[in-house]
Formats: structure tokens, sequence, C-alpha cells
């Protein structure tokens, strides 16, 4: 098959079969924005539930599912998908690469996420939604009516296996695929943070993949895990959860991490400060995050010991921190720093960051835990970190890579727009909720009494949720208007450092028509300041095989979610035949060989081949 | 072996040379491959009668057939799987990794539920 004959495809089933790891990007982007739309509408609905005391606008029962659905989706569905959106679109052009090791993988993994995402929202048609929080703790998520929960359980299950296999493909991927001369120390910074990412979510969703499975047991099939009364602990649940939970933390806010080392450095002209102390600091952080999951738990009554040791090691965590947002600021120090939107957000970050990491620091000693514990000093701490963290890093990344990913710049002064209410809105928010859980306000409560002085604190974080929403609505009109006659970008519109602002945006489908060879760190940089256009080649020109495209991961998809769906009302026989395609997919899948096609170097534009 | 690798210009003389030291090798990992073959073999069956014999209480039947099955585990990994072969220092890394986050969450969880 010719790449001429490629091109003809029904886009539909272009895009439902694609295999190129920047198509399955942007399906990450897209389906990542869209529960980031649906997550962030649920938080406006929870913040104008808490607008006044004793407000009834949707009433407890629904705020508790709002409360869990926010949680999860933003988590689960939107922060984990626009990650790996990222991930895809980028890391395979930093090390310059054809695609990811494994391109039918990689389509699996969005197809499961993006079905287990679904049936997690079933929930709001078919009889309501999870409501048992975001960390569904057993035994309220065992014995919660209905089947909400099940699509929490077996929703997150299969979005959950998407994930992992992604991180397999992405191990797999920087360590066998970098271009010559791509030594480890000479990959980019959100490679790097991806590469650990990668290794964290490998070790770390199996301990989900448990506690869900032992849940899923539970309510299905009635065995008894967690049911104290009848021998099971509930405390095995919680463990499993955070031995997840908290590396999940770093594996959403690493790649922000790596989203600013990228645009820090870019916009201030500079190469990044301590390179190699980043990169020691990004390892140093995923292998402490495996052991601080206690800190969730000091409350448990695990005991004086297990508390202590916890909190130390979760105090070390703020030094490889510390050691990073030092090293940001002395990339700035004394370059020629510019604000375009994408550097607002990474320097926005940075004080909003800081303060969040301040109150885990003040969080992570368990005496103190003990009054903070479940008020709404904690939602503050964490949204801090989350949304100053990995929010902006998502933003600031979209500005940064729109360009390269779409081919067009977005609008600088609706950015601009965008950043300041969000920023404002941002800390108007949480910044009063330190104060709420102070003064005592528990969190996950659907409402609060008048005259406890607690009123003004909550009207001022609703108005917060507001100017976001507003700023999310501005971003989304920037968008469209941006698709509509959005301004050509060229090949490295912010004059960039790293290899995939040396190729032609939006990449061609085989990125590179020639592996570069890679000479140093900042790779495009350097053969920039020695006067090259491009850069220099590491094999001669030839026919460029690419992978077959292939529905088989979406058909496995398909037959996961008919399985879990039929499963909840224990329909077998529909759960079954469900099952069956699933396994039909996958012996198809091993016995058709795929041999793939090749793009002749005849019909390869003149402008893709480098170093002439 | 595979460290021999790499060596592009030989000439014929030498890559008989090599040729014969790698048959050498190879039959000397053959010979080790059958005799790690039958000692699994034997400690499965010693496994099989510790948990059959009523000579051998409960308790230590338990640690004891735990510690065959890690002996295996090392048998598989290094007889059958390679991993001592150059360039499977990653799956190394690995599995070492997993296996001291799984070993901390156990005995974490072991220490303070029970």
């Amino acid at each position: 098959m010719s790449a001429h004959a490629y091109k003809k495809k029904n886009p539909v089933w272009d895009w439902l079969t694609t295999v190129d790891h920047k198509k399955i990007g942007i399906l990450y982007l897209a389906s990542g924005a869209f529960f980031f739309l649906l997550g962030g509408l649920e938080a406006i609905l929870l913040r104008v539930q808490l607008l006044y005391p004793e407000f009834d606008f949707v009433g407890a029962e629904t705020f508790n599912q709002l409360l869990t659905m926010h949680g999860t989706t933003m988590i689960f569905l939107a922060a984990m998908p626009l990650v790996f959106g990222f991930m895809n679109a980028i890391v395979p052009l930093q090390i310059g690469a054809r695609d990811v090791a494994f391109p039918f993988v990689n389509s699996l993994g969005f197809w499961l996420f993006s079905l287990g995402g679904v049936l997690l929202n079933l929930g709001w048609f078919m009889g309501g939604a999870p409501d048992a929080g975001w960390t569904g703790y057993a035994p309220l998520s065992t014995t919660s009516p209905g089947n909400g929960v099940d699509f929490y359980v077996l929703g997150l299950q299969i979005s959950g296996i998407g994930t992992l296999i992604g991180g397999i493909n992405f191990l797999v991927t920087i360590i066998n695929m970098r271009a010559p001369g791509m030594t480890f120390m000479r990959m980019p910074l959100f490679t790097w943070s991806s590469f650990i990412t990668s290794g964290l979510i490998l070790f770390a969703f199996p301990a989900l993949t448990i506690g869900l499975a032992l849940l899923m047991f539970d309510r299905l099939f009635g065995s008894q895990f967690f049911a104290a009364e009848a021998g099971g602990n509930p405390i095995i649940y919680e463990h499993l959860f955070w031995i997840f939970g908290h590396p999940e933390v770093y594996i959403l806010v690493l790649p922000a991490f790596g989203i600013f080392s990228e645009i820090i450095a870019t916009f201030a002209r500079k190469r990044l400060f301590g390179y190699s102390a980043m990169v020691f600091a990004t390892a140093l952080i995923g292998f402490l995050g495996f052991m601080v999951w206690v800190h969730h738990m000091f409350t448990v009554g695990l005991g004086p010991i297990a508390n202590s040791i916890f909190a130390v090691a979760t105090m070390l965590i703020a030094v490889p921190t510390g050691v990073k947002i030092f090293n940001w600021l002395f990339t700035m120090w004394g370059g020629k720093v510019s604000f375009p939107t994408a550097n607002l957000f990474a320097v926005g970050f940075i004080p909003s960051f800081v303060l969040g990491g301040m109150t885990g620091v003040m969080l992570s000693v368990p005496p103190a835990d003990y009054q903070y514990h479940d008020s709404y000093f904690v939602v503050a701490h964490f949204h801090y970190v989350i949304v100053g963290g990995v929010v902006f890093g998502l933003f600031a990344g979209m500005y940064y890579w729109w360009p390269k990913i779409f081919g067009t710049l977005l609008n600088e002064f609706l950015g601009k727009l965008h950043f300041w209410l969000f920023f404002i809105g941002f800390h108007l928010t949480f910044f009063p909720m330190h104060f709420l859980g102070l003064m005592g306000m528990p969190r996950r409560v659907y409402t609060y009494l008048s005259g406890q002085s607690l009123d003004e604190a909550n009207f001022a974080a609703t108005i917060g949720a507001f100017l976001m929403g507003l700023a999310t609505i501005i971003m989304l009109w920037n968008i469209i208007q941006t698709s509509i006659k959005g301004k050509k970008a060229g090949n490295d519109p912010w004059d960039a450092r790293t290899l995939e602002w040396a190729i032609a945006s939006p990449a061609p489908e085989y990125n590179f028509a020639q592996t570069p060879l890679v000479r140093g760190l900042d790779a495009w940089w350097l053969e920039k300041r020695a006067g090259n256009k491009a850069m220099i080649a590491a094999e001669p020109l030839d026919d460029i095989h690419m992978p077959d495209s292939s529905i088989l991961p979406l058909v496995l998809s398909i037959g996961l979610f008919i399985a879990a769906l039929a499963a909840m009302y224990s329909n077998w026989v529909i759960a079954i035949g469900g099952l069956v395609i699933t396994a039909v997919a996958m012996i198809l899948r091993s016995v058709i060989d795929y041999h793939g096609y090749h793009i002749h170097k005849e019909d390869l534009p003149d402008e893709g081949r480098e170093g002439k | 072996m595979a460290h021999h690798e790499g060596h592009d210009t030989l000439s014929e003389h030498d890559q008989s040379h090599l040729d014969i030291h790698h048959k050498i090798a190879h039959e000397k990992e053959f010979k080790q491959q059958i005799v790690s073959f039958a000692m699994m073999i034997f400690l499965t069956m010693i496994a099989f009668v510790a948990v059959a014999s009523d000579a051998i209480s409960d308790a230590f039947t338990v640690v004891f057939i735990m510690i065959l099955a890690g002996i295996q585990l090392v048998f598989q990994l290094y007889m059958f799987m390679h991993l001592s072969h150059k360039g499977h220092q990653y799956p190394a890394w690995g599995i070492f990794f997993g296996v001291f986050v799984a070993g901390t969450c156990v005995v974490g969880l072991m220490g303070m539920i029970w």
C-alpha cells in the first residue's frame, strides 16, 4: 500500500483505526479535554451548592455523586489522558523516533481508557453515579446501594488497564527508540519525566488493579475481603488504594514538571540550570513516592512508629522538589525571559505550587495532621498541588506545543486573558479553603450552618470557581477561533531547544525523513548555534516502514465494555459474549500477519529531507 | 557468548575461531540448562513430598516450600529467561524494583495490620 492510497481513507475510519502516535495523542487530548470540561462542570455545581449556608441547589445525594465524579473524572479521565496526550504527541519527536515501540498497543491503551471513562460516566444515566468518594473506601463502597459504585469499579478497572499498557509502551519506547547520539543524559526533561512517570505507572497501577478487583468480588460475587463483620479488613483497601494513589500524584505532576522545564528554559533562552540535578531529583521523587502512602492514613491508628516513618519519608520528598524549584528559578536568573502565555503559566506555577508544597509539609506532621485531616485544609492543599502543578502544566504545554501538534498558533491575547482569569480564580477559590479547614469545616459534606464564620470564605470560593469557568470558556473560544482561522506556525515558532522543533509543524506521519544525529543536550539548539538549518542525518534517505492501522483495539475494548456493563446487571450470557469478542480480537491479532507498508523515498517532499 | 558480538571486521580465520567459541559456550549453557531443569523437577518433587508428608509440621512446610519457590524463581529467571546475559539490564532493573516495591508493600502491610 502506498502513502498515496493511505491518505484517501475515510477520515472517521482513519481516526478509529489509527496507530500513529500523533493522532493517538490528539485523541487523548480531545477526550481528556472533554472529561476536563465535565469534571469542571461538576466542580461548579458543587461550588454553587456551597454558595450559601444550608443552600438547597442539588441536595445531599446528588452532591455526593458530583463530589465522587468530580474527583474521579479529574484524576483518571482528565489529567491522566492529557498527560498521555502530550507524552504521545511529543516524546517520540523529542527522542527522534518514527513512532512508539508498540503502535498497536498504544491504540489499545487509548481505546481501553476512553471506553472505561465512558462506562464510569454511564452511571449518571443508569440509576445514579458512584457516590463513595473518589477513593472508594470500603465499607462505604461495598455497601453503597444501587449500581453506582459498580460503574466506578469496572470503569476504572478498564481504563486502568489502558493506562498500564500505555506506561509500559513508553518505557520501551524511551529505552529502545532513541535516535543515535541521544544518550539518557541528553534526553529532554519532558522525556525524562515521562520515562519516570511510566515506571511509576508500571509499579503503582497493579495495586489499584488488585484493590478494584477485590472490591469487584465483594460487590458482585458476595466475597467479604473488606467486610469486618465477616473477618475481612477494610483497612487493606485503604492501603492498596494509597499504595497506588500516592505514586499517582507523582505520575501526574512529574510530566508537568517536565513541561515547565522545557518552557522555562526555552523562554529564558538559557539551557536548563542543573540538568543532571533535575534528572536525579525527578528519579528520587519517583522512588520516594512509593514510600509515603501511609501519610494519607495517619488518623487510621496504625501506631506512632508507622506514622513517624512515613512522616519522615514524606518530609524527605520536599528536598528533591525544592531542588527543582530552585533550578527553575536559576534557569530564569540572568536569562532573557519573555512571557508568552505558556511561560506565564510556567512562572505562575512556581509560587502556586510552592504554597501547595508548604501545606504538604505541614500535613506530613502526624500530630498536626490529626487537626487538618478531612477538613477543607486538605482540599486546599491538594488543589494547590494538582491545579497549581498539573493543570497549570497542562495549560502551559497546550500553549507551547499547540503549533507542533496542530500547526497553528493559539491567540496570545485570549491566552493571557485565560491565564489571568484562571490564576486569580484559582487562588480566590482555594486560598480561603485553608482557613475554612482551620476553622473546622469538614470536607465532603454538602452544606454548612450559618453563623460559624464560614459564609464569606465559601462565597468567595464559589466566585473564584466561576472565574475559572469563565477562563475555561475563553480557552475554548480561543481553540475554536484557532481551529477555524489560526495563524500558521512555522517549524520553530518559539526558537526552542529540543528535537521536536527541528521538523515541520504539524509533524509528517513518519516524523523524521531521516533519523537525526544528536550531538548533545538541547540537540536542535546546538545545531542552530552551529549555523545549521536542519539536524544532521544519521542515515541515508530510504523507504520508510510504517505500521498498519487496525480496528482490533477498538473491538477488543468494546468487548470488555459490554462484558463489564452486563456483569453489573448479572446478565452473564451477555457478559461472556463480551469477553468472547475480546478474546476473538486478541486471537485475530495473534494470527494475522501485519507487514506494514512503505512510504517510498521518491514520495517524500523535498523539505522533509534533512541534512542537505 | 554475546560479548563477542560487535567485532565487525574479522578475518575468516578469526571468525571460525569465534564460531568454535560460540559452540563451546552454547554447549556449556545447554548442559547448565539440562542440569537446572532436572534440579527444578527435583525441587518440585520435594515440595510435593513436604506437603503430603505428615512428618513435617504445617508451619514449617509453608516456609519451606516458599523458599523452594524462591530458588525456582531464580533458576527460571537466570537459566531460562537469560537474565544474566548482556542486554538484559533493563528487565533486571524492572524486576528488582518491582520486587522491592511489592516487598515494601507486603512488609508494610504485615507490620501495620496484623
